[in-house]
């Protein structure tokens, strides 16, 4: 099948150029590799991580509950007040955190770009009506609508990604327009248009493609603020209580009230938030300078 | 006949105004027959494409009598079965300014290969074969298939719209300035592709263009527009010999001639006119040296005075007294 092994060499291709644009600074080649470790992380985490997360430990030479224990050995990155293994436990939350963050960037990401493209191409009342929605949005305090949105439907992780998704689309929403308005005014969408393409064939087929390197730079945009925005909403309580993640261990962290105390507790997680989050702005970054090629001259 | 076009008019509203681009236009084409439409910015030529293709903005509306194309009547088809069964089936465009109209981030073959597939039930390996047809009769390598855009010349781009005008067979191309932003030896070898492919697909061509030169070297029949309608429409040869409205006459004498080397080109002072409203008089009258009390007072309408020949001008008995005093320049300056 000649026809199936060009399309996959298409593919492979197609990647190679996205690992270069995302590779060709140094910032995003360290984002590139720091992204790539934690998916490592959260594929494999089960494998990984040695002790059930829920499951109290004891300790192996006392034999007594490894209560609120510095890392050792035994225990690489300690213990929690009720004995669980906290480097487990950041394994798995990584699985978690990581899932939210992909799915509710992608779903947000789709939202936004659809938004957008409609938005800017159609123009008039309709783009009226889904940008003062946006408006809306922008107006929504983040926090209030996990809430009530959570407390409606419960702590439950597809509602946590819902509401983080609803919320996170409206900046992308905005950019993907107004690139979209000025890619519309050029000729070959007119001579699309004169050749009897449709409305929705001229947005995706002819428009969507020259605003992909902006929407790939707010997909990675949108991921980030996912992960930041479960971080926020987990430290408070908001999480899926059946998970874990590492908003939600900060919250643990908080309730036992050994915050001053258990600082093996307190790094790790707020470590990987800031380290997942910075690579992934790195990327982004990587992807605005191709997008926006001036901003290469200035550096 | 392919094309009846009875008392078109386009307007635009903008800031609670109207502004009419295209006034009282009519004109007929024949099969096999190039039509070339010459006059200056602003007079509504490219109005007139976008309304007979329907792709007038959303500020503009359209009235006429009738469009009639190959007995149907193009403006009252709902949108749907016009855009399917018209647009670029029978139809084609080539843009203004072609070169910005293939889509930089697909290559340039599977571009037109993708859009004759979702146009005409056809596999994918025929839509191949046919633009290799095509790339060839529009004369570009088939090497040049994979090629992006950005990869081709100017000329390489206009040939490439040309070839995708020309995938479905249409019976009518309207080229919106071909040659606009290409040099001369290009121009010339385009307009030599132009000629050929009308001779092997017995299409008709409407080609706008500023460029009368351009237009009396590939042309079958001229017309020239002024304020929104034709002022005269003729065989280029009649055109030429026997031009019988004053802005034709003024316009002949803008363009050098290679024969008449050295002599001094006489313009027409003044600039169109911005027409707010529909006027029972000439639109040329301000500019016209010949005008009368007769022309601010009534619209000339179309009359013949040859064969083929049509002329929108109330003096135009005297065309042949008026065409010699045109010729001087003391005529345009005074």
């Amino acid at each position: 099948m000649p026809e199936k092994s060009n399309r996959l060499i298409g593919i492979l291709k197609v990647l190679h150029r996205q690992y270069k644009i995302m590779t060709s600074n140094t910032y995003g080649l360290i984002g590139f590799w720091v992204v790539a470790f934690f998916f490592t992380v959260a594929l494999f985490a089960p494998v990984i991580a040695p002790y059930p997360i829920w499951e109290m430990q004891f300790d192996a030479e006392t034999g007594q509950l490894a209560m609120l224990q510095s890392p050792s050995l035994q225990f690489p990155l300690g213990t929690t007040h009720l004995g669980y293994d906290l480097f487990s436990q950041i394994v798995m939350a990584t699985r978690t955190t990581v899932m939210i963050g992909l799915i509710s960037g992608f779903i947000s990401i789709m939202i936004g770009a659809n938004i957008g493209l409609i938005a800017g191409y159609y123009g008039g009342i309709i783009d009226e009506f889904l940008m003062r929605c946006t408006d809306v949005l922008y107006g929504m305090p983040f926090l209030p609508f996990v809430i009530i949105l959570i407390s409606l439907f419960g702590r439950k992780i597809e509602f946590v990604i819902l509401a983080i998704a609803l919320i996170v689309w409206r900046t992308s929403a905005r950019v993907i327009r107004a690139q979209t308005i000025s890619i519309k005014q050029r000729q070959f969408v007119t001579a699309a248009r004169a050749r009897g393409c449709s409305n929705l064939r001229i947005i995706y087929r002819h428009i969507l493609p020259n605003v992909l390197p902006l929407l790939l730079l707010y997909t990675s945009f949108n991921i980030a603020w996912s992960i930041v925005t479960e971080a926020s909403a987990s430290f408070l309580g908001f999480g899926d209580g059946d998970t874990i993640s590492w908003g939600g261990m900060l919250y643990e962290l908080w309730l036992s009230g050994k915050t001053r105390v258990a600082w093996w507790w307190f790094l790790p997680p707020a470590v990987c938030i800031v380290a997942l989050v910075t690579s992934l702005v790195f990327i982004s970054r990587a992807y605005e300078e191709y997008a926006n090629p001036r901003l290469r001259e200035t550096r | 006949m392919l094309l009846d076009v009875k008392n078109l008019g386009v307007r635009y509203r903008m800031d609670g105004q109207d502004i009419h681009a295209v006034n009282r236009l009519s004109f007929q084409l024949e099969e096999d027959e190039i039509f070339g439409v010459v006059g200056e910015s602003g007079c509504g030529k490219s109005s007139l494409i976008k309304a007979l293709l329907r792709l007038v903005a959303r500020n503009g509306s359209v009235t006429a009598d009738s469009v009639n194309f190959q007995g149907q009547e193009l403006l009252e088809m709902p949108m749907d079965q016009f855009r399917k069964d018209i647009l670029w089936q029978k139809i084609a465009l080539v843009p203004q300014s072609a070169m910005n109209s293939l889509n930089p981030v697909y290559k340039v073959g599977p571009q037109i290969v993708e859009a004759i597939i979702t146009h005409k039930k056809m596999s994918e390996r025929r839509a191949r074969e046919r633009v290799h047809d095509l790339f060839e009769s529009v004369g570009l390598q088939k090497e040049l298939f994979d090629s992006y855009p950005h990869q081709f010349s100017g000329g390489m781009r206009q040939r490439a719209m040309i070839a995708m005008a020309l995938a479905l067979d249409p019976k009518l191309i309207i080229m919106d300035e071909p040659t606009t932003g290409l040099d001369v030896l290009v121009q010339d070898k385009i307009l030599k592709t132009l000629r050929r492919i009308k001779e092997d697909t017995k299409c008709s061509m409407m080609i706008i263009s500023h460029d009368i030169a351009i237009m009396s070297e590939i042309a079958t029949k001229i017309g020239v527009m002024y304020g929104g309608g034709f002022v005269e429409i003729a065989p280029t040869h009649d055109l030429f010999k026997d031009p019988s409205h004053p802005y034709t006459m003024g316009l002949t004498n803008a363009f050098p001639s290679i024969r008449e080397l050295g002599k001094e080109l006489i313009s027409i002072p003044g600039s169109p006119p911005v027409m707010m409203r529909e006027e029972n008089k000439c639109w040329f009258e301000p500019r016209c040296p010949f005008a009368t009390d007769q022309c601010r007072q009534s619209f000339p309408e179309a009359t013949k005075t040859g064969d083929h020949h049509i002329v929108s001008c109330l003096r135009s008995a005297d065309r042949q007294k008026l065409a010699k005093k045109a010729k001087e320049k003391a005529t345009w300056t005074s």
